[in-house]
């Protein structure tokens, strides 16, 4: 029987950072999971993601489901992975990241993220790569903000049978 | 640890003695998940199972089925019965929730979708690029307990031609241990070539 998840690296930031980036990804596994309890240095930030260094926004295009206790929604953006459970100064949201055959050639790289913040509210959002390269790194940062000390994000891959 | 010596040595001395031939080696203890199966489509198939689940999966929990598929189906999306045991009666239900980029909806499947718990909008179809997959994290609970009916959970989504995100609930009025899975395409198209279904056991 194959063990379905590997830890593959965690980081903790020491100090404050512009971004936290996981790179020479193996493609020995099926799918990934990055896991980010997040802060940031000044007021609330949404958290975003690129893969393999690519900053265009119009790569990435994601479908978001929103609640916040009071009202809900739907919206699209770009590479956003939270929209109510964005992070603060406080490290008191979490977002899971499900990117899917990440080290596939034939297909997109969609992703399925869930984002939480209790103050805030609760997301769920499919996003997508338009891009049918392998993965091989990871770039999670701030959409308009810094990450600050203490932001811990991991990540984890599942092996193929 | 003390050393294991074999047992043409001749000379014991004071060693312990040992019958079993594991003495001396580290445990080996099972991880809390596992792959049980995997299955990548090279051509379409209308059905993807997973059987022999009372031996395959013996031990675990909780199962759950990662999925990138998308269907044959001439339309901008599809989606799919997950079929408990075989049993194609009336004996499931579902809701879901779902934004679609402007709006959000919800609705109870049950009167519509009985054949299986219906996956409501979790597969692209062909008005999509034929390299755009949905994505779908399929939790099925305590599958294996007599004393409870099935219950199952998805968080699926795609962008593509059109864009969703969903979260599902499903229910096997049943409470048989599941033995078999099926995954149906609803509207009698396939799912497509490439198509990836993994089952993993958790314990």
């Amino acid at each position: 029987m194959t063990t379905a998840w590997v830890p593959l690296a965690t980081t903790t930031l020491s100090s404050s950072a512009s971004d936290i980036t996981f790179s020479s990804i193996s493609g020995a596994y099926r799918d990934l999971i990055l896991v980010a309890t997040g802060k940031s240095t000044s007021g609330t930030q949404d958290q975003g993601i690129n893969f393999n260094a690519d900053g265009t926004a119009g790569n990435y295009d994601c479908v978001i489901m929103w609640g916040n206790g009071s009202t809900y929604g739907s919206t699209t953006s770009t590479w956003l992975i939270d929209y109510y459970g964005s992070v603060t100064t406080d490290n008191n949201a979490a977002t899971i990241l499900q990117i899917m055959d990440y080290s596939a050639t034939d297909k997109h790289k969609t992703y399925l993220s869930r984002s939480n913040r209790a103050a805030s509210g609760v997301d769920a959002i499919a996003g997508r790569w338009s891009n049918t390269a392998a993965i091989t790194s990871i770039k999670y940062f701030l959409i308009g903000g810094t990450l600050a000390a203490g932001t811990t994000v991991s990540l984890y891959g599942s092996n193929r049978s | 640890m003390t050393p294991v010596f074999p047992l043409s040595s001749s000379s014991f001395g004071d060693y312990q003695r040992y019958l079993s031939a594991l003495a001396g080696n580290t445990a080996f203890e099972p991880s809390d998940e596992d792959i049980l199966a995997e299955e990548i489509l090279t051509s379409s198939a209308a059905e993807v199972s997973f059987s022999s689940l009372n031996t395959l999966a013996a031990g675990y929990q909780h199962l759950q089925i990662r999925m990138m598929a998308r269907s044959t189906r001439s339309a901008d999306n599809s989606e799919f019965y997950l079929r408990f045991n075989s049993d194609t009666g009336a004996n499931y239900a579902q809701h879901y929730m779902r934004g679609n980029g402007s709006a959000m909806e919800s609705a109870n499947l049950q009167t519509s979708g009985t054949q299986g718990v219906r996956c409501y909008q979790t597969l692209t179809a062909a008005t999509s690029g034929s390299d755009i997959y949905a994505a779908s994290v399929i939790d099925i609970l305590d599958p294996f307990d007599t004393n409870k009916y099935t219950t199952t959970r998805i968080l699926t989504g795609f962008t593509g031609a059109i864009d969703r995100v969903l979260i599902e609930s499903g229910l096997w009025m049943d409470t048989d241990a599941v033995t078999s899975i099926t995954l149906d395409e609803y509207y009698g198209s396939s799912f497509a070539a490439g198509s990836r279904f993994t089952l993993i056991g958790m314990k």
